[in-house]
């Protein structure tokens, strides 16, 4: 999948904060893993602008915890504005897929 | 150690040989026309003494790996270093470079130690350190931070020189004191362009741009030297090359040059606030 466009990466913005939800918290590489088990092809340098970004926002809160492997890792998990974004993200999901769906279906029935 | 360490430290010697060779040629000159004095060899000793610890500061600030930066193989280390110096670079603030770095390393020895290979992780390391960037702030507000950058360094450069030339020549009024007017297109120049760009073009793949400082200043003096040669005859390029400008001809003018320097870093720190807010 092409990473490149907004739409991606704001579909993206939406699918990280599930899986922070759905797991409670989780640091950056799993959440790289977690994307690639569903396969949506990402790397680490792709998924770590949008966590930056969502922490920025302050959709995603912080905590540092020490690494088996080098410095300090941050844990994420979402915020309450996290929350509400990631329930608007949601409904605004479901409708662009049935409206998408729709035209689709429409125009191979034609 | 990789190539850009290499350069890095060539660049940074070299220039610290050009500062001392110059400080060794004027004392030189000096001697001959009988002025030197105790003061010459106290400013050519610190002269060496300023380039030596520049090029050990250089080494220590910009080479020598830390604790975790050791852990990286050698192409997750290429890929690394690029990322650092970009962000090292960059304008954010000190905490958030250090931060970034964590967790750039964090999310490397993560994938080094899943068994990727560096090239699958990071494609373009400068194009992923200025996506970085961009979580932070448009580049348009980075362009202003750099903009009071240029304003900052120039106020301090145009001080700096006017009061070292004062205390030459101690008997004069402050307000008197002229600094060469191709000097202050050089400042100009060093402020407002070569820092930014040699800054921007470090942090890409090309380490050869570290020499960049060095080829300007020598660009600089042959192309004044050339003017000398060629068109000394015409009265603007002798304005030019032993003409004098008074940057500070008064106290208003001292007070706002001083005052430049706290209120570029305060609208710093508001834009860099707001840039994170919005």
């Amino acid at each position: 999948m092409e990473h490149d466009t907004q739409m991606v990466k704001g579909i993206l913005e939406g699918c990280i904060l599930k899986i922070i939800a759905v797991h409670a918290e989780m640091y950056g590489y799993k959440v790289v893993e977690k994307l690639n088990e569903i396969e949506f092809g990402v790397n680490e340098t792709t998924v770590y602008p949008i966590l930056t970004r969502l922490q920025n926002k302050s959709l995603l809160a912080i905590e540092k915890r020490p690494s088996p492997l080098g410095p300090e890792r941050k844990y994420y998990s979402l915020t309450a504005a996290g929350r509400t974004y990631l329930t608007e993200f949601q409904e605004t999901w479901n409708q662009l897929q049935r409206v998408v769906n729709g035209i689709m279906e429409v125009t191979e029935n034609d | 150690m990789t190539k850009r360490e290499r350069i890095v430290i060539l660049s940074s010697a070299l220039l610290a040989l050009c500062v001392i060779v110059s400080a060794i040629v004027f004392l030189i000159q000096a001697a001959a026309a009988g002025n030197a004095d105790m003061m010459s060899y106290l400013v050519m000793g610190i002269c060496i003494l300023l380039g030596v610890f520049s090029v050990v500061g250089v080494y220590f600030l910009k080479v020598r790996k830390e604790k975790y930066e050791k852990l990286l193989n050698a192409d997750y280390f290429l890929k690394y270093e690029i990322i650092r110096d970009a962000i090292f670079n960059s304008q954010l603030s000190a905490s958030g470079k250090k931060e970034i770095k964590e967790d750039v390393l964090d999310m490397l020895l993560s994938a080094q130690n899943a068994g990727k290979s560096a090239a699958a992780v990071v494609t373009n390391p400068a194009t992923f350190a200025q996506e970085i960037l961009h979580a932070f702030a448009k580049p348009s507000r980075f362009f202003l931070m750099t903009l009071l950058d240029g304003i900052i360094g120039f106020s301090l450069f145009v001080v700096g020189f006017t009061t070292i030339l004062w205390l030459e020549q101690i008997e004069t009024s402050y307000f008197a004191i002229g600094i060469d007017t191709n000097m202050t297109v050089l400042l100009v120049f060093v402020a407002f362009l070569l820092i930014p760009v040699t800054k921007r073009l470090t942090s890409t793949e090309r380490p050869w741009m570290f020499l960049l400082p060095l080829a300007f200043g020598l660009l600089f003096v042959l192309a004044s030297e050339l003017l000398r040669a060629l068109f000394y005859d015409v009265e603007a390029v002798r304005n030019y090359l032993d003409g004098t400008i008074r940057m500070i001809p008064g106290w208003p003018i001292l007070i706002i040059y001083v005052l430049t320097v706290p209120l570029g870093l305060v609208s710093k720190v508001l834009l860099r606030k707001n840039a994170v807010k919005g």
